[in-house]
């Protein structure tokens, strides 16, 4: 307990220090860089899996520990990464998480928990995000955003997807300012609607 | 031109929606739709924008009407988005990452939150500035926080630890997971005489054990008591709950009430002490039996007046039917004067045996609490078991869980049958997931019947995100975020071998396959084979696009053929059968895929 307190408080630095600095630091090897940076994107892709995982199919201990496992094992790596922007990086952790979430409906479609259940259960239930929407229109959502440019799309993403303020995604993107982020996104959404319409 | 007039209008609605959409305020969707009924489809699809935003925002379940977001001014981004929460979002406080919200009181907010140090969910309480005043200054609540983590008992929630980050002062303790006695008593109805007294032992244990480390509780009440799931009861909410002056009005949810205080911190409002805990668990007894208090007013005043008179209920006019002795304990323990309530905890919880034991229900269906009695003693005992099997019988043989997928055309396919042979085509893409239940250490290998003698190390790969030894209880994938792609020329054998320790032997080897391929890289001499691949690798990692995944050659790291052509993974595999005739270390498969 004493040596928390007499431990420097690193919340008193955040502000100073951009996410493309830490990153930056952390794959030139500077772990206390690593681990901030992994805290700071570690709740935003838990939310994100929870809203991908069908319910019922994990606890939310058991995907956070998931989420958790599977990030940290991205993040082991991260001096050999070359990502372009912090944009590419964080879309490539979402990569990632879209796997192993695709793998974990895939395990609990082929191995039902229990044998006892009935047919109807074995199913998983549907993941929040397929409550709001069929497993279609997600398709068609996913098809759009592979449409887009990579810078955009991960803006896209970064911002609906995982919560992201237009100043933080600004920084991710490197684009000059928040205002700017917001219009390339709100373009890009109608880009989308538009393109996915045409083919329809 | 009132076309074109027309089409600028709708063009920028259009825009001012997706912006919507992209602040997340929220949007008249009905409206829109009515008013538009040619864009029904383009809007349909913004919508659905709006709701995969919704969904991963929030974790709670999203409705796909009307927006559940608050709107934001996007000039004010960075500051709405806070939520008028303590901390904002996707932040931290001290070394702990918030998770999520999962509880609110006029004291503060509790929060899951991930310890990075304890490598740990806990649940964070910060507590608001406002609150602290006079001698609950946040010093002395960290000092009692403190305290309070030096007291380990099984009844009382363990506190990692306090602190004060941000102007903020938290506690995070570990995680519970059940109900409060008053959910408890929501669901389920009056407890039995029994029931209650079980219970009551327990938290008699667990004040003993807070009184033993020189501190008092100060709020025992029915919404601070978890019944975890598994049955633990476990006491919560040390004094930081505790209120200067008393409201009775804060009885909100049927918590924070002066209700179940001693009548002399009402009437001296004098600091809680021993005596006021034990009159507070009297309370609390009276309530899971009664599900009301001794004494019932509307107002702070009616309560101090009527404590003044003694006017209270007996629990004998509510509950008849409760036998004499527990109706003892619960009024010893509810008497006005302090010094006539028990001494100490110790005292009332050898009164609540006797109680019990006294009143041996006659065959009485089980119940709740009985059950957590049996389990109780149930739980020595399959904690004897768990003993007995660690220390004396064997290990259970090492053993891993795989699944292959073939990836084509865009859609997966499980590949049953893994045990003998697989099927695939030229072109198909292949990957892997195995799962142990522990620890292990991993090697896959890849020959072809084409070249016998060259065999390639598919995992551990300098390329890949996992590494040895590969985390038990996770399911792992192979390759990381690619596929395999199987050339169909000739048959493939891949052996998969996990071991408790690492394999010297197989390191060793993969080692020298890693320094050969370098020198072969650098010489250029096997670029045809090895070059591209290197570059896949490096790809890899950026390449974002889940269908179009880069397809490494199955055989991806190229050895120096060996001396002698015959020997095979079949050969390795016979080797390592032989070897766990005698060790339940190893485990391996061996998989041959035919075009």
């Amino acid at each position: 307990m004493a040596e928390e307190t007499q431990r420097p408080d690193p919340s008193g630095e955040r502000p100073l220090e951009s996410t493309s600095a830490l990153l930056q630091r952390a794959r030139g090897g500077d772990e206390s860089a690593r681990n901030r940076l992994f805290e700071r994107y570690l709740p935003s892709f838990q939310r994100w899996a929870h809203g991908r995982l069908p319910r019922h199919m994990r606890g939310v201990t058991e995907t956070n520990d998931l989420v958790q496992v599977t990030l940290m094992r991205a993040f082991q790596h991260i001096e050999d990464f070359e990502p372009r922007r912090e944009g590419s990086f964080l879309a490539y952790l979402r990569q990632i998480l879209m796997n192993l979430v695709r793998d974990e409906i895939r395990r609990a479609n082929v191995r039902p928990q229990s044998v006892e259940l009935g047919d109807s259960l074995r199913q998983p239930g549907p993941s929040p995000l397929e409550d709001a929407l069929t497993a279609e229109r997600i398709e068609a959502y996913e098809a759009a955003l592979e449409k887009l440019p990579e810078r955009t799309r991960e803006a896209v993403v970064l911002r609906l997807e995982l919560g992201f303020t237009y100043a933080q995604v600004a920084e991710a993107i490197s684009s000059p300012s928040s205002n700017a982020a917001r219009m390339l996104i709100s373009r890009a959404l109608l880009q989308m609607a538009e393109g996915t319409d045409g083919t329809q | 031109m009132g076309r074109n007039d027309s089409n600028g209008k709708s063009r920028a609605w259009l825009d001012r929606l997706a912006e919507s959409i992209a602040d997340g305020t929220p949007v008249d969707w009905e409206h829109h739709q009515r008013t538009h009924p040619e864009l029904a489809k383009k809007l349909a699809l913004l919508r659905d924008f709006e709701a995969v935003a919704q969904v991963c925002h929030s974790r709670d379940a999203v409705k796909t009407t009307g927006s559940l977001r608050e709107p934001q001014n996007p000039a004010q981004d960075d500051n709405s988005e806070s939520r008028q929460n303590l901390v904002p979002q996707f932040s931290t406080w001290g070394h702990l990452a918030f998770l999520e919200k999962i509880g609110e009181g006029a004291y503060g907010e509790v929060y899951r939150a991930y310890d990075s140090s304890l490598d740990l969910e806990v649940a964070l309480k910060l507590l608001r500035p406002d609150h602290f005043s006079g001698r609950q200054a946040p010093e002395r609540l960290l000092k009692e926080a403190r305290c309070l983590a030096q007291v380990h008992h099984p009844n009382v929630i363990t506190v990692h630890g306090a602190d004060i980050h941000d102007g903020l002062v938290g506690i995070w303790t570990e995680l519970l997971h059940g109900k409060t006695l008053e959910e408890c008593l929501d669901c389920s109805g009056s407890f039995s005489a029994d029931e209650a007294a079980l219970v009551g032992i327990e938290l008699c244990g667990a004040l003993a054990a807070i009184h033993a480390a020189g501190l008092v509780h100060g709020d025992i009440k029915p919404t601070n008591v978890m019944r975890q799931e598994g049955g633990r009861i476990v006491l919560m909410d040390f004094g930081t709950a505790r209120k200067e002056a008393p409201d009775l009005s804060d009885e909100s949810g049927g918590q924070g009430t002066p209700l179940a205080m001693a009548p002399e911190l009402l009437l001296d409002a004098g600091p809680p002490t021993r005596a006021s805990d034990i009159y507070s668990l009297g309370v609390l007894l009276y309530r899971l039996v009664a599900r009301d208090y001794p004494v019932q007013a509307h107002g702070l005043k009616e309560l101090t007046d009527k404590h003044k008179r003694g006017e209270t209920t007996p629990l004998r006019d509510r509950r008849p039917d409760l036998p004499p002795a527990f109706l003892q304990v619960v009024n010893k323990a509810l008497a006005a004067q302090p010094e006539e309530r028990f001494a100490t905890f110790g005292d009332m919880e050898k009164a609540l045996r006797a109680a019990v034991c006294v009143q041996p229900a006659p065959a009485p269906p089980p119940s709740r609490w009985r059950r957590l009695g049996g389990a109780a003693t149930g739980m020595v005992a399959l904690a004897a078991v768990v003993w007995a099997i660690l220390h004396f019988l064997p290990e259970p043989r090492l053993r891993v869980q795989t699944q292959f997928y073939k990836h084509q055309a865009s859609s997966i396919q499980e590949l049953l049958d893994a045990n003998s042979n697989l099927k695939l085509q030229a072109g198909d893409s292949l990957f892997l997931t195995l799962e142990s239940r522990e620890d292990a250490y991993l090697y896959v290998f890849n020959e072809s019947t084409q070249d016998p003698g060259v065999v390639f190390t598919l995992f551990p790969s300098r390329r890949a995100l996992t590494t040895n030894p590969v985390v038990g209880g996770v399911r792992h994938r192979l390759p990381d975020a690619a596929y395999w792609e199987f050339d169909g020329k000739s048959s493939e054998i891949l052996l998969i071998v996990a071991s408790r320790e690492p394999r010297l032997d197989l390191e060793s080897r993969i080692a020298q396959e890693f320094h050969d391929a370098e020198e072969e890289a650098v010489a250029g001499t096997d670029a045809a084979e090895t070059a591209p691949l290197e570059g896949a690798g490096d790809q890899l990692a950026l390449e974002l696009d889940p269908e179009k995944l880069v397809a490494l050659n199955l055989r991806r790291l190229q050895v120096r053929p060996q001396s002698n052509r015959n020997s095979t993974l079949e050969a390795m595999a016979g080797v390592i059968r032989d070897e766990m005739m005698g060790s339940k270390d190893l485990w391996y498969q061996i998989v041959r895929i035919e075009p």
